[in-house]
């Protein structure tokens, strides 16, 4: 998770710079360089230096762990040949970190049978148990993977046990709102328009604010029950909930993992 | 006998410290520092065009050479091996003295050279550089040619390869020393530092600058060469970033995954006409730079099979891809018109000669 975490922190995939350039001729930032430099080690990722980095990892311990962040140095250098034999290796000297190399081939690099591979090992070494990244069960990516590779079935089965491991233990109510528009996605391909409502509702329930993620699958999954103005209803609510969470802030797409965007939306209006 | 004894253990003891580290040396670093740059990586530095005093009755300060900004005052002492600058502590490993060279930090290590005065008045070595009654001039050291304009516009063109960008250049006095300070861009004179020295002789025909030169300190003789023609242009030869301290992966950060990047798998699919090949398939990032003016910077690819090793594509393929990339996508995609350069990067991934992903 380190990895994938890390990587989405210093922009590795789709990226582009939004942050204002740094400054020389600026006595603030000359000062804040100087504070900064009392720390020993880097405290935010803008103080990453890449080379400088990789090259204090020839002086750590080999473990599955080290191998691991340093794969992930290797992905943000671009050099993803490197990255992914140390990722492969990590998990050869430590199979705890099928986790991490999961994660990467599924965030990082969207190949969804390496990662579904690494996460199937993962889960095998506690058979009994549901394990978790520490956000979301195993079963939860997996699902992810599985509905990635077109086999819904198979990704309904997977998001169930996690969001039924999650619902006994905690309550449904804890259950993130984001599990059930997952396997609602999944619904709506298999044509089952009546479970994707019921878990939509859920969504809505669990989520601490208006969500146009969950709206807009209202929309598609109305549409496929053949009530359209109740459709656009939704889309109509979508569409207003992104443009009010933009006052507010809320960064948008909610999910990486369902992306829908303002346009997505709009070209559902449109028909 | 006993001296001896002593003398033998402190230099066991004065071994054990690391060889540059900071012992107990509050007297030899009283005085004015002089910023060389800030490591922002091994083999990446930004000019640092700051001063630090130093003062014997533990006062510091802190400024900019050119002094646009009022300097910021303070404390400073060594408390034991530790040195404090106000309320900022410094562990011993951090902080390293060799010679006439300071440096501090680990995270984005500063350096800093001990500053000696020479005096030397700015509007002579300025007179100097811009050529008889300011008509500009062309300087050269070993491997770069200076073209610097009576308004300070400069080309910096280097003699192997005969890339030139355009800065802007002036002379700041401090103390009674001169320094030749480069900014800018083609678009602005204002702007980061590219270059900062200080001027340590000038006589005709030569400029001795002393400053950081790559990784180190060191001198930069420029030679007069003639003066400047009408038919020097002082004009980018290529594309040029706006500012003139970058690095390509402290500059990416999260984009997240909106409208632009559906629309950008669109016009890929749209404009890629495939090849259809099956032996077509893996992943090509893609990347580029849009400066600050939106124009777009070259566009890199590397080329990888579904295993993740290096591999070439068939070039209609990636011709296309490269083509799309400088005339298909508007930099409005990417954000808001910025007065700051920025990186574009993506993945492609093909299958049998298609483009089914974009991340």
């Amino acid at each position: 998770m380190k990895t994938s975490i890390l990587l989405a922190m210093l922009g590795f995939g789709f990226s582009f710079n939004s942050v204002a350039q740094f400054s020389n001729d600026n006595l603030n930032q000359v000062a804040w360089t100087l504070s900064a430099n009392r720390h020993t080690r880097p405290f935010y990722t803008g103080l990453l230096s890449s080379k400088r980095h990789m090259a204090s990892f020839d002086t750590m311990a080999v473990t599955g762990e080290t191998m691991s962040q340093q794969a992930s140095y290797h992905f943000m250098l671009l050099d993803y040949e490197k990255g992914v034999a140390l990722t492969e290796k990590s998990t050869e000297l430590d199979p705890k970190q099928h986790r991490d190399a999961g994660r990467t081939y599924m965030m990082t690099l969207h190949d969804y049978p390496r990662a579904l591979r690494h996460l199937e090992a993962f889960d095998a070494l506690t058979p009994d148990f549901d394990d978790s990244d520490g956000i979301a069960p195993i079963s939860y990516l997996k699902g992810l993977c599985y509905r990635n590779m077109g086999n819904h079935s198979e990704a309904v089965r997977q998001f169930s046990k996690g969001i039924d491991s999650l619902a006994a233990k905690h309550g449904s109510e804890w259950v993130n709102y984001k599990h059930y528009v997952s396997r609602s996605v999944s619904y709506l391909a298999i044509s089952q328009p009546d479970k994707a409502l019921a878990d939509l509702d859920s969504a809505m329930k669990n989520s601490t604010s208006e969500s146009p993620l969950a709206l807009y699958y209202k929309g598609k999954t109305l549409l496929q029950q053949g009530r359209t103005t109740e459709a656009k209803r939704a889309f109509q609510d979508a569409q207003f909930f992104w443009q009010a969470n933009r006052v507010k802030g809320i960064t948008q797409p909610e999910d990486y993992n369902n992306p829908v965007t303002e346009g997505d939306i709009e070209e559902a209006l449109k028909q | 006998m006993l001296k001896i004894i002593f003398l033998v253990i402190e230099v066991i003891a004065l071994s054990l410290v690391p060889s540059f580290a900071l012992y107990g040396q509050s007297k030899s670093l009283s005085g004015r520092w002089i910023g060389v740059h800030t490591e922002w990586d091994t083999n990446s530095f930004c000019p640092l065009a700051a001063y630090m005093d130093f003062n014997p009755d533990s006062t510091w300060q802190l400024g900019l050479v050119d002094e646009s900004e009022a300097s910021r005052t303070g404390h400073w002492g060594m408390e034991g091996r530790v040195l404090r600058l106000d309320t900022t502590h410094y562990a011993p490993e951090l902080v390293s003295l060799q010679g006439d060279l300071l440096r501090i930090g680990r995270v984005q290590p500063m350096l800093f050279r001990r500053y000696k005065a020479v005096a030397i008045p700015r509007e002579i070595v300025w007179q100097r550089l811009a050529g008889q009654r300011s008509a500009g001039a062309v300087w050269q050291s070993d491997s770069v040619q200076y073209l610097i304009a009576a308004d300070g516009r400069m080309g910096i063109r280097n003699r192997k390869t005969g890339v030139q960008t355009v800065h802007y250049a002036e002379v700041l006095a401090m103390d009674k020393s001169a320094f030749l300070v480069i900014r800018g861009c083609a678009h602005s004179r204002e702007g980061n530092i590219r270059a900062f020295w200080q001027v340590i002789s000038n006589e005709v025909g030569v400029i001795k600058l002393l400053g950081g030169l790559g990784s180190n300190v060191g001198i930069e003789t420029l030679r007069w060469v003639r003066s400047l023609a009408s038919n020097d242009v002082l004009q980018p030869t290529g594309f040029q970033l706006c500012t003139n301290c970058f690095e390509r992966t402290r500059q990416s950060t999260f984009f997240g995954f909106g409208d632009s990047m559906a629309k950008v798998l669109d016009i890929f699919k749209l404009h890629c006409k495939s090849a259809g090949t099956p032996a077509q398939s893996g992943l090509i990032f893609v990347s580029f730079i849009i400066n600050c003016v939106g124009e777009k910077g070259p566009v890199a690819l590397k080329e990888l099979d579904e295993n993740y090793r290096n591999r070439p594509f068939d070039p209609q393929i990636t011709a296309q891809i490269k083509r799309i990339s400088r005339e298909q996508l508007p930099g409005s995609l990417f954000g808001k018109p910025e007065s700051y350069d920025r990186v574009v990067s993506f993945t492609l991934r093909l299958t049998d000669g298609r483009i089914t992903d974009l991340f």
